[in-house]
């Protein structure tokens, strides 16, 4: 079993995830695999085709008062107990064990799923979102960049940070509705970015959230511009660009509906309409400080 | 038949936000969402604090420049949509 600090609370997995190493492991001696005996409840499990390990798969999430049972073909289930603290591994599939008491580790295709819907799933259950986001602060100010994939998330965050802003997050950005503002948590593995580029490494566990961004292309000709975006728009924006739904039960997805409109409420939100081109960055920038 | 005096009631596994002048509806039986904008998400707003339909419409009619012909055509064929999507039942 190894436990990573992530997103303000201890996460058990069934191994070591070496992605995750940055996170602190604090035990990874055994391997966790569940010791009750599990019947999938009566009910359909949501069934949801997710790209895993280079091949598009179905998972199936079996919802129960137990908690939720995580089954995808080829790999091993996963179980994740309410609360979302504890991510275990019903039945061992490939485990590769090096010598010598070395840490016990998990496949490609199990660890896609540890770090994908099992993670997020845990996360929902604490009632925190993953946004499909990049995001960055500046002074005090931490804005989401949300958008389909390709409207240049990414390519905006690794502009802004090597041009004196801090990047919170590239691919994933987990966000909560606290009693005064809403939180985004640093402490989640960016994926696509190397170990020395996590912003982990600089920031705290959570930053308030002040702004939304959604980005929508431009004709590559045009000029930059950045308009308000109403809070009906933001809902669809969140409910739109949120990770893992498909595979939420309805209550999940109720909670989650409550969030959007909690964030719509509270966060001024903008359209950035931009074209994907290199020397319209700096006016992006600009527009950005202003709104800081 | 429908009518704007059909007594119509939200089930409970109907799931709902109002944002701005916009309303968010998830049906919690088929997990689908459903967005409501300006008027319609006005007349879902009286139908949630239990106005009946027609007591929905009169006050559109209030609030909003519209033939009451028009309105009715309008209210009708809405309410036909949520019904058909199980986000309102006849009683």
């Amino acid at each position: 079993m190894a436990t990573y600090q992530l997103v303000g609370a201890n996460i058990s997995f069934p191994g070591r995830v070496e992605e995750l190493d940055i996170f602190g492991v604090k035990d990874r001696d055994n391997l966790s695999s569940l010791a009750v005996s599990y019947t999938p409840p009566a009910t359909l499990p949501v069934r949801a085709k997710n790209w895993m390990d280079g091949e598009e798969r179905e998972l199936e999430a079996w919802y129960s008062a137990a908690g939720i049972l995580l089954k995808t073909s080829g790999a091993s289930d996963f179980f994740i107990l309410p609360g979302g603290l504890s991510i275990s591994e019903i039945n061992v599939n490939v485990i590769e064990q090096a010598g010598g008491g070395s840490p016990l580790r998990i496949n490609n295709l199990d660890r896609s799923i540890l770090l994908g819907p099992a993670l997020i799933l845990a996360l929902a259950l604490r009632g925190i979102w993953s946004l499909h986001a990049s995001a960055v602060r500046f002074g005090e100010q931490t804005i989401v960049f949300l958008g389909e994939s390709g409207q240049g998330k990414s390519t905006l965050a690794a502009y802004l940070s090597a041009s004196g802003w801090q990047r919170v997050a590239d691919d994933i950005l987990p966000v909560s509705c606290a009693a005064d503002n809403i939180l985004a948590w640093t402490h989640f593995p960016q994926l696509k970015l190397a170990p020395e580029e996590q912003p982990v490494l600089n920031l705290p566990d959570s930053l308030p959230l002040n702004k939304i961004c959604l980005l929508t292309s431009a004709a590559p000709d045009s000029a930059p511009r950045l308009e308000k975006l109403s809070a009906g728009d933001v809902v669809k924006a969140l409910l739109s660009h949120t990770a893992g739904t498909q595979i939420f039960d309805s209550g999940l997805l109720a909670q989650h509906l409550q969030f959007a409109a909690q964030v719509a409420r509270k966060i001024p939100a903008y359209r950035l309409i931009h074209p994907h081109r290199r020397d319209a960055l700096p006016l992006v920038r600009e527009f950005l400080e202003k709104i800081c | 038949m429908l009518t704007l005096d059909s007594k119509l009631h939200i089930p409970a596994s109907v799931s709902f936000s109002v944002v701005g002048q916009d309303a968010f509806l998830l049906n919690t039986q088929t997990n689908k969402y459903f967005a409501l904008e300006k008027v319609g998400a006005r007349l879902w707003e009286f139908l949630n604090e239990g106005k009946q339909l027609h007591e929905g419409y009169r006050k559109l009619l209030e609030e909003y420049q519209v033939e009451a012909v028009q309105l009715e055509k309008d209210v009708l064929e809405l309410i036909n949509q949520l019904k058909e999507n199980g986000l309102v039942e006849i009683v």
